[in-house]
């Protein structure tokens, strides 16, 4: 007796693997043509509420296992914190004349004055040293490239914006550059010791992932470990503080020097930021 | 019926994106892959399908990722079991185990440097401390994983509980 060969059907195959791809290459496309703006804005008001609900419920939680398993580290913390607030104390009064000085590098330097509005946004879960997410989009008004700060200090720029929330590609990111200048403004024993803000060179900070290379520095230039590196990039916009010089290389023989940016804030520690909206 | 079901996964979506933001902040832990590996051979692909694009198109708006990054973070693990699946045998306890680890390791993995390379076509960064992470975190799947087979064996036992067989 002649076996009959089952007829080959499409229904038979699992055919989930291939159509996943086919879709997930048609959304691809479809996102970079910028054709499926409704559909993000249209998800992102019906989920954005309850992720938001849920990543701030799981980060209270977290941070606060984290206080009770480093709870010494915290104490060590506190006792710093008070002495360095006395040096904190005489920065401020310095920082008005900065601010003077600030408006007449920008006039200098041709940068447009920007008179931006700053619009304060909590920080979602999830800890990633590359980038942060935050709790103000599109109908906040943040905007692609709007940098986002903390006081003076430089945390990054808006990579993506969806209606309730936003991505921010912080400095350390792989891929993301800027242009900075390095000055000598500090404080030793409670006293300023630098009359006006001089540059002492200008230089490239890159992101590597977990730090912040700074190259193209003048080999001339009295650059030392410890020197304030200040972002001058037009996609900023201001000037911002990124961290201070460490690991700078003493070659002679380079052309330019190079090191590493210790950001003033860890990223990881973040609750509140601020986004200057351009106008 | 169908009504009910519809309804059920409509609230079920929600209720997930509040518990994938939950464990996502509270340990850097994706519930859905380990929903997803669950269902990916107990339920029919063409129910499965659509519940797993809506779902990762949901993911991709709330982590401000590019559309289709989400469904690239399962479907590639997926592969990897279709390929697994070819070689070893998945009815034993150990392969399936095995194969579930390393589907879930590459997951955690690509969760890293996948987002950074479709947005910007740069690999996101990778060190040796945060591999180890991932280790573990395919390890809490793995084991997750086996409780609920555990669970659904036990569930199913049970149900025919009252029903009477002939020998």
């Amino acid at each position: 007796m002649k076996k009959q060969k089952k007829a080959f059907t499409l229904a038979d195959k699992n055919l989930f693997l291939p159509i996943a791809v086919l879709v997930m290459l048609l959304l691809f496309f479809l996102d970079g043509t910028k054709l499926l703006q409704p559909l993000r804005t249209g998800v992102s008001f019906l989920f954005q509420p309850i992720s938001a609900d849920g990543s701030d419920l799981g980060s209270r939680i977290n941070k606060k296992f984290e206080i009770i398993v480093q709870i010494s580290k915290f104490q060590k913390e506190f006792n710093q914190m008070k002495l360095d607030m006395y040096e904190k104390d005489v920065n401020n009064s310095y920082f008005v004349t900065l601010q003077e000085e600030k408006d007449a590098l920008q006039k200098q330097l041709n940068l447009a004055n920007k008179d931006g509005e700053y619009l304060m946004a909590k920080v979602l879960g999830e800890e990633r040293i590359e980038f942060l997410r935050i709790n103000k989009g599109k109908s906040d008004g943040v905007g692609v490239g709007d940098a986002v700060s903390l006081g003076n200090l430089f945390l990054g720029v808006v990579e993506r914006v969806d209606e309730y929330s936003s991505k921010v590609l912080l400095p350390t990111a792989k891929g993301s550059s800027y242009e900075v200048f390095i000055t000598k403004v500090g404080v030793e024993q409670g006293v300023v010791n630098a009359d006006e803000v001089q540059i002492v060179s200008k230089g490239v900070i890159q992101g590597v992932g977990d730090y912040i290379r700074i190259e193209n520095i003048s080999s001339n230039s009295n650059v030392e470990d410890g020197d304030v590196v200040v972002i001058s990039d037009s996609k900023v916009g201001d000037y911002l503080v990124v961290g201070k010089v460490v690991g700078l290389s003493s070659n002679p023989a380079e052309t330019s020097k190079n090191g590493r940016v210790e950001m003033m804030l860890d990223s990881r520690y973040l609750m509140s930021v601020f986004v200057n909206i351009k106008k | 019926m169908q009504v009910l079901t519809v309804l059920g996964t409509i609230v079920g979506i929600f209720v997930l994106q509040f518990f994938e933001s939950f464990f996502l902040a509270l340990l850097g832990f994706r519930l859905s892959f380990v929903l997803f590996l669950a269902w990916y051979k107990r339920i029919d692909w063409k129910k499965l399908l659509p519940v797993v694009v809506v779902v990762s198109v949901a993911f991709d708006v709330t982590m401000n990722y590019r559309l289709g990054t989400n469904l690239a973070l399962f479907v590639l693990p997926a592969f990897l079991l279709w390929l697994s699946s070819k070689i070893f045998s998945l009815e034993s306890i150990v392969g399936l185990h095995v194969t579930n680890f390393f589907s879930s390791f590459l997951f955690y993995i690509l969760n890293y440097i996948l987002p950074d390379f479709l947005e910007r076509g740069v690999f996101g960064f990778l060190d040796w401390k945060m591999v180890l992470i991932c280790v573990v975190k395919a390890l809490a799947t793995t084991v997750l994983l086996w409780l609920l087979e555990v669970l659904l064996k036990g569930w199913r036992g049970r149900g025919n509980a009252s029903q009477i067989r002939l020998k």
